[in-house]
């Protein structure tokens, strides 16, 4: 039953996210209150009907019920538990069906948070949000519809294929998605605005910290990916500028630069257009992503153009949403009052270069990805635009933006003062130099590697001065100080925690772009190797039994001198269902760097090629990412958050939920 | 029959909830705005943090200045908002789509869905696969079974017809072999082997599947099945006067059952025969066989040609290209070969799955496109 | 300043920067990019030695030879022509005779193409994009729908 159940729900969800998307929006032009009063109880049915849905799906999955094409085609009954829940998600199918829970989801929030947003702009916000809803749903039960039935069902099915079968990517697609997915509020709240024609900090307070929130999770989403790619693939990659990372780095550019232009706007009223221009650009990047990665147009062109179903839908709401929400920000754009006048030297103007950077970096990458897409289209030649264009496009537009941006914090709103500014910000200047030439003499190595990791030291430093600063360290009694420092508001200690996290990715970067070693070389039995002044020694190969695979596992013991400091196992791992083969890489984090270990072919008898890397100072990347994550969660745990606007007691606009 | 009256509430709740939200009475609206709330919040902010000595105290002045500022301009616009004009949507126009609506989804999911089709979760359809007739578990208990006993004559013998049925010849050819191979050979088992290669070499019978079916009337020489294949095999060999005599045999056994066998026979006796054919197709081929080989080769040059116009006229025939590209080779004409691919490929530029088949055809003709 | 001249000179920064973004990505355009050829392609019109390009199609069956160092023979086909191939390094491992492939490097004079990279990344299909159409087209390859790599 609950294979039909979950089908029939989803359509009811179509249903419910129809009347969403239409009745709130008569009645706020209407003002009939009633009818506007509609739109929280919708969302919420839309979001349990959704999840109900979903619910079955991921039953089907448990249960291993291959009369569900869906679950034939990506399950295996001897997958392991975890697996056969993210096999749910691990498709197609099943992956859009998440996105429009979590997009479901995000509407079900503002209907339950949102009672003291002005009424006619909580209806239309929800409104946009079902139209979104019904536009995704029609896509997914029209021509992605994971409930379809298969009768008589095969006895096994096919499996998910082997390199998802992992612990990250069962949790990386959820994370990314809520970022994804996420900035769909922000988009909402501006073509509500927009339609509305007004615009106020209630607006900002609003729309920042759910933009907040999308983009910590976008941030873990990105980072888990990088992540995955470094331990699965089996070379050591933690970055390819691939389209589909592209796909998720772009809303990540524009999202960054919303959460810092939403505080231009609540704090002092300016840069209103400028940031209902940016939450739609976001969420049109989340989307464009999606169209990227799910109509088959990067696997194939050819394919989108022979099975174009899919393709031309995804496009269709593409160019709908985008257009759409693009066409009446030219209309009304022109209607939002301007305000709050700021000197070029100040936090605001330091905000507008940051925006102005991330914009343009988007923009690099934005061409990047699309030009091959566009070229092979119109002219048939087929090209590929990789890392060597994204290094010299990218990396010198985020090098002013990193040596601007400790300033930023340093200058007071309006108007500021660069040259106190500079002075307060000297040490740290003069630290991150000295460690970059220090670096470069002694340890030689590239000249751009120790700059990155001068420009890292710059940024940590930069935020430590801020916080001495702040503390007034040094200048009053230490007990003053002392309450300083706990009286700081979490959104600026988050604010600090994010730059720091950003200068300890530039770091791992920069150490790991430079500093990586590589040995490749054919390895018998009692063979040893040296790398990055420790020796492998290879033990030999033993086979080891998995739920649904068999390992052959490599044993290599690593010393320093005659001391045993680590033993790396990695692993070759063949799939029984599939037969398909991945490479299980053995790593060990060193307090310098990791070493990575992964196994080749077999070289001759009793031989196997043994590929050994030294990432220096590599796992700083991922700690990086996950400390500006932490920044935004300071940030968004701050009390002027969660209050938003007070609550207001005399009135309740949704009915008892 | 659970289904249907849970997908009915399902509908029901959806509708009554959402009408229950439209009919609710709603508040008052205050006069206040949230951005009001907003800037005191602010206000409050910024004298805690001038407090807190983190603003210097004129920064903290102009501060509150502009606060207030757009405090004031706030409360003015407020003012003229809160008379907005407000208006009731007559009922119907609301409660009809709330109504309406779920009733579509209804018809929507009749379209698209399998209304009634049970569950079928793995672990329940291999406790009642016996009762349910569930084929696909039943041959994954044998198989699974198998796999551990690969000796187990019988299982070899129950499996080894299934999967001819079901068209899997490369296992069937295996499984028959096993059986063979474990057991006393029967003329049954032999032919099905005979049978798994024909299906496996698709459609052409090797000399293997020839011994087989050979094998088979060695041990019951009245053996339809087997004594049908090798008669096709004449057939297919162009052994007209063997295929002839066979399928004539093959119709003189009438104590037989006729297990559809007895249609093709006559239908290939009368394209052979021709004193008992019946269709033109049958006597142009038969007409041909009789001719001279030069006037041959100038018939089927004719037909070809034949082939080829109908084609130009009506090209959505994958068939009838790949047809055309192995006459032409047949011909020895292997620049119309190419040339009929060419056309092929413009026919077909629009879909490349039939025009892969075309081409894979070709291929392996040795045919490559001008 | 006055509020015009503020105006101006976030306009002015604003283009600053676009321009400066506009003539990075101009700039590496002509320096990064790289061709996807087929062994046909080089067969009809080969480009010129030293000229990056990346070289897509079947691993030739039977074509692999591993020299004593790591360094590894193999020839692409695209069924139609054939193109020896030279790279010194470890194979991913989905490269597999009669698979598809992507190399990316530089024909040498004598015509053998220099790999520097082999393409380890593919789509669940094991087939690398550009190989996957250029062979489509030739209608060699059946391979399946178009499926997401990684689900992302």
């Amino acid at each position: 039953m609950y294979a039909e159940l979950g089908h029939f729900a989803l359509t009811l969800a179509l249903a419910v996210a129809l009347v969403q998307a239409t009745l709130p929006h008569w009645g706020a032009s209407r003002g009939d209150r009633s009818l506007m009063a509609l739109a929280p109880s919708s969302a919420l049915l839309g979001f349990a009907l959704v999840a109900l849905s979903f619910v079955c799906l991921v039953a089907g999955y448990l249960g291993s019920d291959f009369s569900i094409t869906n679950v034939w085609e990506n399950s295996h009954s001897a997958k392991p538990l975890i697996y056969k829940i993210s096999g749910t998600w691990g498709n197609h199918e099943g992956s859009m069906l998440l996105w429009v829970l979590i997009l479901a989801l995000c509407a079900a929030l503002v209907a339950l948070f949102g009672g003291n947003l002005p009424e006619r702009l909580h209806a239309r916000v929800l409104a946009i949000q079902g139209a979104l809803s019904a536009l995704f749903l029609a896509f997914i039960l029209f021509t992605s519809n994971p409930f379809l039935r298969l009768f008589p069902p095969p006895a096994e099915g096919r499996d998910l294929n082997p390199v998802l079968q992992d612990p990250g990517l069962a949790i990386h697609p959820p994370l990314l998605y809520v970022g994804y997915v996420g900035f769909s509020i922000a988009f909402a709240f501006a073509v509500a605005a927009l339609i509305e024609g007004r615009i106020d900090a209630a607006w900002a307070r609003w729309v920042r910290p759910w933009s907040l929130l999308s983009w910590i999770f976008l941030t873990l989403g990105i980072a888990m990916g990088s992540y995955w790619a470094y331990y699965e693939l089996g070379w050591g990659g933690w970055w390819f500028w691939d389209p589909v990372e592209n796909a998720s780095f772009m809303p990540w550019l524009a999202g960054t630069a919303l959460v810092h232009s939403a505080i231009v706007m609540e704090k002092r009223d300016a840069l209103k257009i400028w940031t209902v221009l940016l939450a739609i650009l976001t969420f049109a990047f989340s989307l464009l992503g999606t169209f990227l990665v799910r109509s088959g147009v990067l696997t194939s062109v050819h394919a989108f153009a022979t099975d174009p179903a899919r393709g031309i839908f995804i496009l269709a709401i593409l160019a709908a949403v985008v257009g759409g929400s693009f066409l009446l920000f030219a209309l009304r754009a022109g209607n939002l009052r301007q305000g709050g006048l700021f000197a070029p030297i100040s936090r605001e103007g330091s905000l507008v270069f940051n925006n102005l950077i991330l914009a343009a970096a988007g923009g690099a990458v934005f061409v990047g990805t699309l030009y091959p897409l566009a070229l092979e289209a119109l002219t048939g030649a087929k090209i590929s635009v990789g890392a060597p264009f994204f290094d010299m496009t990218f990396i010198p537009l985020m090098i002013p933006l990193v040596i601007v941006l400790p300033f930023g914090p340093m200058l007071p709103w309006k108007r500021g003062d660069l040259l106190g500014a500079a002075q307060r910000l000297s040490a740290a200047a003069a630290l991150a130099l000295v460690a970059a030439l220090a670096l470069y003499a002694l340890e030689g190595g590239s000249l751009g590697g120790a700059a990155g990791i001068g420009l890292g030291i710059w940024l940590i430093a930069g935020t430590i001065s801020e916080v001495v600063w702040r503390s007034k360290l040094g200048k009053v009694p230490l007990s003053e100080t002392g309450r300083r420092l706990v009286n700081l508001q979490r959104s600026t200690v988050g604010m600090l925690l994010a730059h720091a996290g950003l200068g300890v990715t530039l770091i791992g970067i920069a150490a790991v772009s430079s500093g990586a070693l590589e040995k490749i070389v054919a390895m018998k039995p009692g063979e040893t190797l040296q790398i990055a002044g420790r020796t492998l020694t290879f033990e030999g190969m033993a086979p080891r039994q998995g739920p649904n695979y068999r390992d052959l596992v490599g044993h290599f013991v690593v010393r320093e001198g005659n001391r045993v400091v680590a033993e790396i196992d990695p692993a070759k791992r063949i799939f029984v269902a599939s037969g398909r083969q991945t490479t299980e890489a053995g790593i060990k984090s060193f307090i310098d760097g990791d070493l990575y270990v992964s196994l080749g072919d077999g070289a001759g008898t009793n031989a196997i090629v043994v590929r050994t890397y030294y990432k220096p100072l590599i796992p700083l990347i991922w700690l990086g990412a996950v400390v500006m994550a932490l920044g935004g969660v300071f940030s968004l745990s701050d009390r002027r958050f969660r209050v938003g606007a007070p609550r207001r007691a005399a009135t309740r606009l949704a009915p008892a939920e | 029959m659970i289904f249907f009256i849970a997908a009915a509430i399902l509908t029901g709740a959806v509708i009554l909830f959402m009408l229950r939200a439209v009919s609710a009475k709603p508040g008052d609206e205050t006069g206040q705005s949230p951005a009001m709330d907003v800037y005191k919040a602010q206000m409050g902010e910024l004298d805690r943090d001038a407090a807190a000595g983190l603003i210097p105290p004129a920064d903290a002045e102009a501060a509150r200045i502009e606060l207030s500022r757009r405090l004031l301009a706030e409360s003015r616009k407020d003012g003229s908002a809160a008379a907005s004009r407000s208006s009731r949507v007559p009922r119907p126009g609301i409660i009809i789509p709330i109504i309406v609506l779920p009733f579509a989804a209804i018809g929507l999911y009749a379209w698209l869905g399998t209304p009634g089709m049970p569950d079928m979760p793995l672990g329940e359809r291999m406790s009642s696969a016996l009762q349910n007739q569930d084929v696909e578990i039943l041959m994954a208990q044998v198989e699974k079974h198998l796999a551990e006993n690969p000796n187990d004559l019988r299982g070899w013998t129950v499996i080894a017809p299934v999967y001819l049925r079901r068209e899997r010849y490369n296992d069937a050819v295996l499984a028959f072999s096993n059986v063979n191979r474990l057991g006393e050979p029967s003329a049954a088992s032999e032919t099905g082997l005979g049978e798994a290669l024909v299906g496996a070499q698709e459609g052409v019978i090797s000399d293997e599947a020839r011994a087989a079916f050979q094998r088979a009337l060695k041990l019951e020489p009245g053996f339809i099945r087997a004594r049908f294949f090798l008669a096709i095999a004449a057939d297919q060999d162009g052994d007209r006067e063997e295929a002839v005599r066979r399928w004539k045999d093959l119709l003189a056994s009438s104590e037989e059952p006729d297990g559809g066998w007895r249609r093709i026979a006559r239908q290939r006796l009368a394209a052979l025969q021709p004193e008992t054919q019946v269709g033109p197709g049958g006597a142009e081929i038969d007409a041909a066989s009789q001719m001279a080989p030069e006037d041959r080769q100038a018939m089927i040059r004719s037909m070809v040609a034949g082939l080829a116009e109908r084609l130009k006229e009506n090209p959505d025939d994958q068939d009838g290209w790949i047809r055309l590209i192995r006459s032409y080779t047949v011909l020895g004409d292997r620049e119309a070969a190419a040339r009929a691919l060419g056309d092929a490929r413009a026919a077909f530029a629009g879909d490349p799955e039939t025009l892969g088949k075309i081409v894979a055809a070709a291929d392996a003709l040795g045919v490559a496109a001008q | 300043m006055t509020r015009k001249q503020r105006r101006l000179s976030i306009i002015a920064a604003a283009g600053a920067v676009l321009a400066v973004a506009a003539g990075l990505v101009l700039y590496a355009f002509q320096d990064t990019i790289v061709f996807f050829n087929t062994p046909t392609d080089l067969a009809e019109k080969p480009s010129p030695p030293g000229t990056r390009l990346r070289l897509g199609g079947l691993v030739k069956e039977g074509s692999v030879v591993r020299d004593q160092g790591h360094e590894v023979r193999f020839i692409i086909t695209d069924t139609e022509h054939e193109a020896p191939v030279v790279y010194a390094g470890i194979l991913p491992d989905l490269f597999r005779e009669g698979q598809g492939v992507v190399a990316e490097g530089a024909l040498r004079e004598d015509g053998t193409f220099v790999a520097d990279t082999v393409l380890a990344k593919h789509d669940e299909n094991y087939m690398p994009r550009e190989v996957a159409d250029a062979l489509k087209e030739k209608g060699v390859w059946q391979g399946g729908t178009p499926t997401d790599r990684n689900a992302n």
